[in-house]
């Protein structure tokens, strides 16, 4: 049985622990280094084994922690180095004090950042989720060997890397007020478009905003996207359609008429074709028609003289490298404004509030009574904030968790894949000269007196 | 009872006093911060906030709508491949950061004046500031990971050979493709959703990145026998030559050298241990027609094996020995014959 979780982070009393709690994030760093001045040595070793035990299996009893105990202290030597007698560089012994726990199941699954805490990670195994070679093990207390490969249900460590989920009245609020912001933001773009333009292309560079490039990147991606779509919408149809249009628009139409909506090149064809149109006898019936039903115009018609045929397929051709003409040009033009990325600034565009629009407001009361008639799409964030799949038991889309940075330690006895959520252990951790592979907040003086008090105490410390 | 200012008289007998003084007294003290960090000052009476827990806000910053602590320069993760541990020394105590221009300022909301001197002293890659020799390890690119599944797997160069060239430790390099392995199969099998994609990304952007020649392991490492830990003294002739080859006789150890090659034999690992287990040899006794049972009998070593008539198992005691059975179930151990 664990301890019992008392004042486990209680501010007043300051102990540092294995876990990744905020108010625990807040005791490590308004911890002062140990004071042993105007100490006996049984207080200083007292003061020691507390403040350390507080650390290392907080949540084992004294009894079970001691039969663990090892007085032996694993250390390895640089060959090279002492050959070329380079000896000067301590190696830290005394920080291999409580190297035996961390053989331990439940202590390598928080080293390798499975889970938040050794807690956590000891429900973890205790709820099944851990398998270590493949066999599933209930035990937190397992002893791993060196080549031991564990893994953790991917859930379980995205619960316990990820944000909270917020609850449903949590999410509301935040999505009442991100909404209220986005409509204030839309009147004001609607009202003065330069302005929050510009505003908006200064706003920097916080961490989490978009770097400079990024923007880059997604206008060029943006402009990209716009190129498709004009070259897939300007088809066959669609040119007659447009020269038609344009050929009809004035009475007697030439060249210039043409190049208002194509460039030098496709006016010119554009122009010939409208020219063959309206000698057509039904002329007059292509003008009322719609793009898509201008098809027939395309497609051969058998009953048709050879003449009229040949016509009817001058009239394809055409239609043909006009499409094919003004797609180029499209892609041209879109190349050409395409930003370098080394570019400074992005350009205004003056229709770039043509797309944006206002958001409902959302019905509280109703959004509490059933979730799913949250209606939120924002252009950052679709479904209620953090809840886009309320099934999952941590904020939605994955998030990592707030105040992760200063606990992300990347041990050197175990290598872990994320991506599979499975870890190999390599070996027991060691000291070597100048680096101890046991994570510890406590420097060589306290592990020291540590050592001291427990090597004493424990009989068969084997 | 006596406070030490109402006491008077010799220092002697103010020291005696004192010791009876702080016989039943807690010696408990308020764990506050160790730098000066601003003071809640009055408030109203209801409020029942204590002095730490206001501190702890003020290290916190402000939370926005969301609930996230932007001010707080620990609060996102790092996503550059440079760790961000925690520097009290540094910045006097304060955390704070203006969330738009990332200006570190102190509680007042000045700009902070970093201490220099702790700036330099510090090793950016020691997450613990009280522990300089606990560092975080270097994390291999994807690229990299993928080149040592290649040579091991793929291409079936020795293990040994791949782990001199990248200058890795050979059960990194082999636990390295074991993992891309098992990556390979998931991906496969569509297992890797986008969540742990993203998931595995974040880690993967907050820890330091491993370059080649620069972090190289040290691959000519020996475990320090326990004999070499202790002192021992012996005489000999001034004039007589004496060296490390030696001490290592004398000690009856094998020189390092042959400790070197073995564990680079083996790879100091055990599932390559595993594979020299011999395997039993096992027959099964001649059946008689009347015989109800078939005997099998596996050879083994007295001693090794069951135990003795009469042992004790220990099952009882604190210090029990424990197995794991081939299901995964922790059993007691059977007890040594004794």
């Amino acid at each position: 049985m664990p301890r019992k979780a008392q004042l486990l982070n209680s501010l007043s009393r300051g102990r540092v622990r294995a876990s990744w709690n905020k108010y625990n994030l807040y005791n490590l760093y308004k911890k002062s280094r140990v004071n042993f001045t105007g100490q006996n040595l049984y207080q200083q070793k007292w003061t020691a084994k507390q403040e350390t035990r507080a650390y290392h299996g907080e949540h084992l009893t004294e009894s079970r922690f001691q039969s663990d105990f090892s007085s032996k202290l694993e250390s390895v030597a640089h060959l090279d180095a002492s050959l070329r007698g380079e000896n000067n560089v301590t190696t830290p012994l005394p920080l291999q004090t409580y190297a035996v726990l961390e053989k331990r199941l439940d202590f390598a699954l928080f080293r390798a950042m499975f889970a938040s805490s050794i807690r956590q990670a000891r429900q973890f195994i205790l709820q099944g989720a851990v398998t270590v070679n493949g066999i599933n093990i209930k035990q937190p207390g397992f002893t791993l060997q060196a080549g031991d490969i564990f893994h953790v249900a991917p859930e379980k460590v995205l619960s316990a890397l990820g944000s909270a989920k917020p609850s449903v009245k949590e999410a509301v609020k935040v999505d009442s007020t991100q909404i209220a912001k986005w409509n204030k933001f839309v009147k004001n773009a609607i009202k003065n478009p330069q302005t929050v333009w510009e505003a908006k292309q200064s706003s920097k560079s916080g961490e989490g905003s978009i770097s400079q490039e990024d923007k880059i990147k997604a206008y060029n991606k943006g402009l990209q996207a716009k190129m498709l779509a004009e070259q897939k919408a300007f088809t066959r149809q669609e040119a007659l359609k447009q020269t038609i249009q344009l050929g009809s628009s004035v009475e007697i139409p030439t060249l210039e008429t043409f190049q208002a909506k194509f460039t030098p090149e496709c006016a010119e064809i554009s122009y010939k074709l409208f020219q063959k149109l309206s000698i057509l006898p039904e002329f007059a019936t292509l003008q009322t028609l719609k793009a898509e039903d201008l098809s027939k115009v395309l497609t051969k018609d058998a009953s048709l003289s050879g003449a009229q045929q040949k016509q009817y397929s001058e009239l394809k051709q055409l239609a043909s490298s006009l499409t094919n003409t003004h797609q180029q040009a499209l892609k041209t033009q879109a190349d050409s404004n395409m930003l370098d990325s080394s570019a400074k600034t992005i350009p205004y565009d003056p229709k770039w509030t043509n797309t944006l629009s206002f958001h409902d407001k959302l019905d509280k009361a109703a959004v509490l009574e059933d979730e799913k008639s949250a209606k939120v799409d924002l252009p950052w964030q679709k479904g209620l904030y953090g809840r886009a799949d309320p099934t999952k038991t941590y904020f939605t889309p994955w998030k990592v968790r707030p105040f992760i940075a200063p606990f992300a330690i990347l041990p050197a006895h175990i290598e872990i894949s994320f991506e599979t959520c499975h870890a190999v252990y390599m070996r027991d951790p060691v000291a070597l000269p100048g680096k101890s592979e046991v994570i510890s907040p406590f420097g060589l003086d306290v592990q020291e007196r540590a050592y001291m008090w427990y090597t004493r105490r424990v009989k068969n410390g084997k | 009872m006596f406070t030490s200012s109402q006491l008077s008289g010799s220092a002697s007998h103010l020291t005696t006093a004192c010791q009876q003084q702080v016989r039943h007294f807690s010696r408990r003290r308020i764990a506050y911060p160790y730098y000066p960090a601003p003071r809640m000052g009055r408030t109203h009476e209801k409020d029942h906030k204590t002095n730490l827990k206001h501190q702890m806000n003020l290290f916190l910053g402000k939370k926005n709508y969301k609930g996230e602590y932007v001010g707080n320069r620990y609060f996102n993760a790092p996503q550059d491949h440079k760790p961000n541990y925690i520097t009290p020394d540094a910045e006097n105590g304060s955390p704070l950061i203006n969330p738009k221009t990332g200006e570190q300022l102190d509680y007042y909301g000045n700009k902070l004046e970093k201490r220099e001197s702790a700036v330099k002293r510090r090793n950016p890659l020691a997450p613990f500031p009280n522990n300089q020799f606990c560092t975080t390890n270097f994390a291999l690119s994807e690229a990299d990971k993928e080149e040592i599944y290649q040579k091991v797997i793929v291409e079936k160069l020795p293990i040994q050979e791949v782990a001199v060239s990248f200058g890795l430790r050979i059960p990194r390099v082999e636990a390295i493709s074991r993992l891309k392995e098992i990556e390979k199969q998931w991906a496969k099998g569509k297992k890797i959703t986008t969540e742990l994609q993203t998931m595995s990304q974040t880690m993967y952007k907050m820890f330091p990145l491993f370059e080649r020649p620069l972090h190289s392991e040290n691959l000519s490492e020996i475990p320090v026998p326990v004999k070499t830990l202790q002192s021992r003294f012996l005489t000999i002739a001034e004039s007589e030559p004496f060296g490390p080859v030696d001490a290592a006789k004398i000690l009856g150890l094998e020189p390092a050298e042959q400790t070197l090659e073995n564990l680079a034999k083996t790879g100091g690992h055990s599932t390559t241990l595993k594979s020299d287990v011999k395997a039993k040899e096992v027959f099964t006794a001649k059946v008689e027609e009347k015989d109800r049972y078939v005997f099998k009998f596996t050879k083994a070593k007295v001693g090794s094996v069951g135990f003795r008539y009469g042992t004790t198992l220990r099952d009882n005691k604190k210090d029990r020995k424990f197995t794991y059975d081939n299901s995964g179930k922790m059993v007691n151990a059977l007890p040594l014959s004794g």
